[in-house]
């Protein structure tokens, strides 16, 4: 919070003389890595993203998203009891997934899977259509890749999910923004410390969520405290003229509907995020220090995430 | 403590042994001033030319007194310093004499030609990296905005670095910004930037003497592993009031100073305070930083009382401020951020006899940094800083014309305060406090300059500290409040540290113009700041040796040329240098901050060690003067947890470093600056993958410090014109124009990536863009004085 606002400051001081140019800079190639995106959600089958990771000042074409996709991985998924091996699905395939899973897809994806948008060659691997294999809470859950000789593994756990225990609408501070509200969301901290949270908005028809700068909160000290929390709207991903506006960022419209998916991950999931999100943010800004990712992948970058999700969902009137 | 005893005790005997050497000898002691307004001299030279052509001397020390040890006999003492006329008196030595003498600055001598000879200190001494600039010759260094800064004139020697461009904070020899002992009249100074390094909290106006010591601390000094900048406040004119100040874009200064009674006390008093952002509240108003309001203030207050011919009393303080404040009404978000240095000294002079000059100081030092920011229903409150009760007890004592001695006793105790504040949202409130804590150092000192023959000359000092934590504290060794937490009560003992810090320093005078110096100094700092960025900012954190942080440690060994030309019109200098530094601390590089974790737990450690070699000329007389450095430095660390465990260039890693200041007399109205400096670009970490999370690109880096940003350099000139030369006239004034970055070279003040296009959209291109921060930039000062 205070590192923002000096970040400010800074860029004021700055504003009143600086001069920016592009310059060419010649950067070592990376490492070849494989980069795993994971999710298992209590009741959900898991989903596993493989990607390799690309040159920093290489084009990225999303014509070309199929060359960044890994295919052909042997995936296991296990709780450490009954096991699954995971079926590659590639965007022709994909619509041969139930429509829940399909929906669940574009939900976390941002691919509105459901529309007539070309979809780029892209795959995700899943339970096969014979599986119900799904998430349960308080379990621990491996994951097991094998590609090119290689193995990849991981492990994370779905803790108890916790919902808001209300949601209520603050109006704009500023009378000209009256189409906007603020969504309050009163909750209630486990009493043990170490409880993570990370939240996913969207809302009415939208078919998938938007995307956070903030996503992620630990109870460091709110542990057991029950208080009211801000809940902004993310980015629309897909929505044109995306301006980044003070102003309105994180406000909702009057009469949406807000579906607010609130998960439990754990630390390790937690720290991915948070480092995550502050590397995109300290992305383009001379004062965040570089900011490594943390990762829980052993052998890969990434993560594999397990959720324990509550949906909390809010209709404010017109 | 019993260990402290026991040295005390040697060192006693040690001066009794010394002390009674010589028979049928007399001291001449006293203090040199300046004529006009009473300052007294730092450094001036007093000496005697025996029939055997060999020259004995000494120079005065921090408050002007000089002590020299005679046979019986008739001499001719010659007083000088420079840019002053020579002083020479005839005495007949049969008992002890005090002569006082008031030198007559060059420019007020008029038609009396300037004798004053050019004390060959820098020859003669054991001294190695040690740089004194005088006021006068800071001021006439061009500067940015007008705005004199005495830290950056420090920049253009060899082995110091700007931190940034524009910055105000140096690296000295491989050594980071919190590895430099700050002291204004013997206050720590925490921070001594003003906004965020880019001017200096030193008004040139209110500061009389600047010390650099970049190798080879003597053992008075202290605590830090680096370097020594020691500011001396101007006493204030004991003989006649006098006011001056000036007008510049981004600050205005006033100086008061009058005798309290004539020749026996005066006070000073010095105001600097910046306008530029509230002149520009009205432009600023319709841009996206309408509601931002920015400032600074200093204040210097300096009394001093000489209440006999044995004691002196000064009194000093220093008071300043940033202000930076944000307002956006309409979305009811609001934000004040203060923060600054408060320095308070009191120090008594007294002579117990003219071989023995005591000076004990207390001191009061607080740097303090607060938020207090409010969005809606959320407020946030933060504070953070250290404050600092000190006491010092020095003796100097000149045993002998072959031993020079001062020991002393240094204590502070200090409270630190790591981000204490509250959250606010609705009705409930969030802790946010790390607890403060508290610690005892405490050292001992002893140094002796013995002149062993007239070739060699030998310091010899030893330094013993002690370091301990205290309670109250709640220690958790995990980082989280309630886990295993270990209570400390109420002045308990957290962990104790000693270090015996030996420093020697040798010199071989090769003749009279020439020497050879080596240097070996060891120090231990137990406090420490780590900064995530380029610049140290004011959040960043002073932290305590403890628990979790082992004290730093530093080697540095030395050598050096000295050589003086032409009656010492020209010096010229080489130094080596080796420094080994242990503990040192950086962030580790995927931290998460946590707004109450102690910030320590985000810490790693490693190693560090640097070299080079710095080369300086200087012509200190003459219509033209100036000075050339060149320093040639490599600057490591090795970290286990940093860069796979491999060794990488520090930050301020910097291969060549180039300096070039010269000032040119035109006539006697107009004078002429310049300076030019070059220095290879930072080491910097640049990200070389990116990669897909959450249909987003992230960044993966590359090697630490790796990649460098391109070479920085820049010619600054100024002229100054003074109109009124005439002595009887009391008002003078002087109009300074000066350009900073004269031939507008873009240096890169850092360089950051952008991604542009759309993803989905198949154009998304990253780019690295060069950010440079002062275009040419003309300014004009007008400064008054009468």
């Amino acid at each position: 919070m205070r590192f923002n606002f000096l970040h400010i400051v800074l860029l004021f001081v700055l504003m009143m003389t600086a001069c920016e140019k592009e310059i060419t800079v010649h950067l070592p190639t990376p490492e070849d890595a494989i980069v795993v995106e994971g999710y298992i959600e209590n009741d959900l089958p898991p989903y596993v993203y493989l990607t390799k990771n690309s040159a920093y000042f290489g084009d990225f074409d999303v014509n070309d998203l199929g060359e960044y996709f890994v295919k052909g991985a042997k995936i296991t998924v296990s709780n450490g009891k009954d096991s699954v091996e995971l079926m590659e699905y590639s965007s022709d395939l994909i619509s041969l997934l139930p429509d829940s899973q399909r929906v669940e897809l574009s939900k976390f994806f941002g691919i509105p899977l459901d529309s007539n948008m070309h979809l780029p060659d892209i795959s995700v691997y899943t339970i096969p259509l014979n599986s119900t294999f799904v998430g349960e809470i308080g379990k621990t859950y491996f994951l097991r890749i094998e590609i090119g000789g290689k193995v990849i593994t991981s492990r994370t756990s779905i803790p108890n999910p916790v919902a808001f225990m209300s949601l209520r609408e603050n109006p704009h501070p500023n009378p000209k923004n009256d189409t906007l509200i603020q969504i309050i969301g009163h909750i209630k901290d486990p009493d043990t410390l170490g409880n993570f949270y990370r939240y996913f908005t969207r809302k009415n028809s939208l078919p998938y969520y938007t995307k956070g700068i903030e996503t992620v909160l630990d109870d460091i000290f709110a542990n057991g405290k029950e208080f009211d929390i801000q809940v902004p709207y993310g980015w629309d991903r897909y929505a044109e003229d995306q301006e980044f506006d003070v102003n309105t960022f994180g406000y909702w419209h009057k009469g949406d509907t807000c579906y607010i998916k609130l998960s439990m991950i754990d630390k390790a999931s937690y720290e991915f995020w948070k480092t995550l999100e502050n590397e995109l943010r300290n992305q383009g800004s001379p004062f965040g220090s570089i900011q490594k990712i943390r990762s829980n992948i052993n052998g890969g970058l990434g993560i594999w995430n397990g959720m324990g999700s509550t949906m909390n969902i809010y209709y404010s009137k017109k | 403590m019993q260990m402290l005893r026991l040295i005390f005790s040697c060192i006693f005997c040690f001066v009794i042994i010394l002390s009674v050497s010589a028979q049928n000898q007399f001291t001449v002691s006293g203090y040199i001033t300046d004529d006009y307004n009473g300052e007294s001299l730092i450094g001036a030279s007093v000496f005697i030319q025996q029939k055997d052509g060999k020259k004995i001397g000494t120079v005065t020390n921090t408050y002007g007194f000089y002590s020299l040890k005679l046979d019986e006999g008739k001499y001719d003492i010659q007083f000088s310093y420079i840019g002053y006329g020579n002083v020479v008196k005839t005495i007949q030595l049969h008992a002890d004499q005090r002569i006082n003498i008031s030198l007559i600055e060059g420019r007020q001598l008029e038609e009396i030609v300037v004798t004053g000879e050019r004390k060959d200190e820098n020859v003669k001494s054991t001294d190695l990296g040690k740089v004194e600039l005088g006021i006068e010759s800071i001021k006439s260094i061009p500067a940015l905005m007008g705005e004199v800064d005495v830290i950056k004139a420090l920049q253009l020697l060899p082995g110091v670095q700007a931190a940034g461009e524009g910055n105000s904070g140096i690296y000295v020899r491989g050594g980071g910004p919190d590895q430099n002992l700050v002291l204004l009249d013997n206050a720590v100074v925490y921070n001594p930037g003003h906004l965020f390094g880019f001017f200096s909290v030193f008004n040139a106006d209110a500061v009389k003497d600047v010390t650099l010591v970049k190798g080879g601390m003597p053992a008075n000094y202290g605590g830090r592993i680096s370097s020594v900048i020691d500011v001396a406040m101007k006493e204030g004119n004991n003989k006649k009031f006098e006011m001056e100040g000036g007008i510049g874009l981004i600050s205005s200064r006033l100086t008061l100073q009058a005798p309290i009674k004539k020749g026996k006390g005066s006070f000073l008093l010095a105001g600097r305070r910046t306008y530029a952002f509230d002149i520009a509240q009205p432009l600023l108003k319709r841009t996206d930083f309408g509601g931002t309001n920015y400032n600074f203030y200093d204040l210097n207050i300096k009394a001093n009382y000489t209440f006999s011919d044995k004691d002196r009393l000064f009194l000093s303080g220093y008071f300043g401020q940033d202000v930076f404040k944000y307002s956006n009404k309409a979305n009811e978000i609001g934000l004040k951020m203060p923060w600054g240095n408060t320095t308070t000294t009191l120090r008594w002079n007294h002579l117990f006899n003219s071989k023995l000059f005591m000076n004990v100081s207390f001191i009061f030092n607080d740097y303090k940094f607060m938020f207090d920011g409010n969005q809606l229903d959320f407020a946030f409150k933060i504070k953070s800083g250290v404050r600092d009760y000190n006491a010092k007890f020095n003796l100097e004592h000149y045993a002998s014309n072959k031993h020079q001695l001062k020991y002393g006793i240094d204590y502070t105790y200090h409270i630190f305060t790591p981000n204490v504040g509250t959250a606010k949202t609705g009705d409930t409130q969030f802790r946010l406090s790390e607890g403060m804590k508290y610690a005892h150092e405490l050292a001992g000192y002893i140094t002796d300059d013995w002149d062993i023959s007239e070739r060699f000359k030998i310091t010899t000092g030893f330094r013993l500290s002690m370091f301990q934590q205290v309670g109250p504290y709640n220690f958790m060794p995990n980082g989280v409040y309630g886990q295993d937490t270990i209570q400390y009560k109420k002045g308990q003992a957290v962990k104790t540290w000693w270090g015996p810090e030996p420093r020697i320093a040798l010199r071989y005078a090769i003749d009279g113009e020439q020497s050879i110096k080596a240097g070996f100094a060891m120090n231990y700092q137990y406090i420490h700041l780590v900064s995530s960025t380029n610049s140290t900012l004011p959040t960043d954190l002073w932290v305590p040796s403890s628990s979790l942080v082992d004290p730093q440690q530093g080697f540095q060994y030395n050598v050096g040329y000295f050589r003086n030309f032409k009656e010492n019109n020209y010096e010229f200098s080489a130094e080596l240098y080796y420094k080994n530094m242990k503990n040192q601390i950086e962030y580790a590089d995927d931290r998460i901050e946590i707004p109450n974790e102690e910030v320590e737990h985000s810490y790693v450690f490693g190693k560090g060690w640097s070299y080079g070699m710095e080369l300086f000329a200087k012509k200190t007389k003459g219509k033209f003067n100036g000075w050339i450095g060149y320093t040639l430095s490599y600057t490591w660390r090795k970290f286990p947890d940093l860069n796979s465990g491999k060794k990488f260039p520090a930050r301020y890693d910097r291969r060549h470093d180039i300096s070039i200041n010269v000032n040119y007399e035109i006539n006697d109205k107009l004078f002429l600056g310049g300076t030019w400096v070059y220095a290879t670009g930072n080491a910097t970490t640049l990200p070389i993958e990116k990669y897909l999370v959450d249909f987003v690109l992230v960044t993966g880096y590359g090697e630490r410090n790796a990649f460098r940003i391109p070479a920085y350099h820049r010619m600054d000139l100024s002229l100054t014109y003074k109109p009124n030369k005439k002595p009887e006239k009391r008002f003078k004034s002087e109009y300074n124009f000066s350009i900073y970055n004269v031939y507008n070279r873009k240096n890169t003040y850092f360089i950051y990536y952008k991604q542009d296009g759309d993803l989905l959209l198949g154009n998304l291109k990253t780019k690295a863009v060069s950010v440079s921060l002062f275009p040419i930039i003309p300014s004009f000062t007008w400064n008054f004085k009468f």
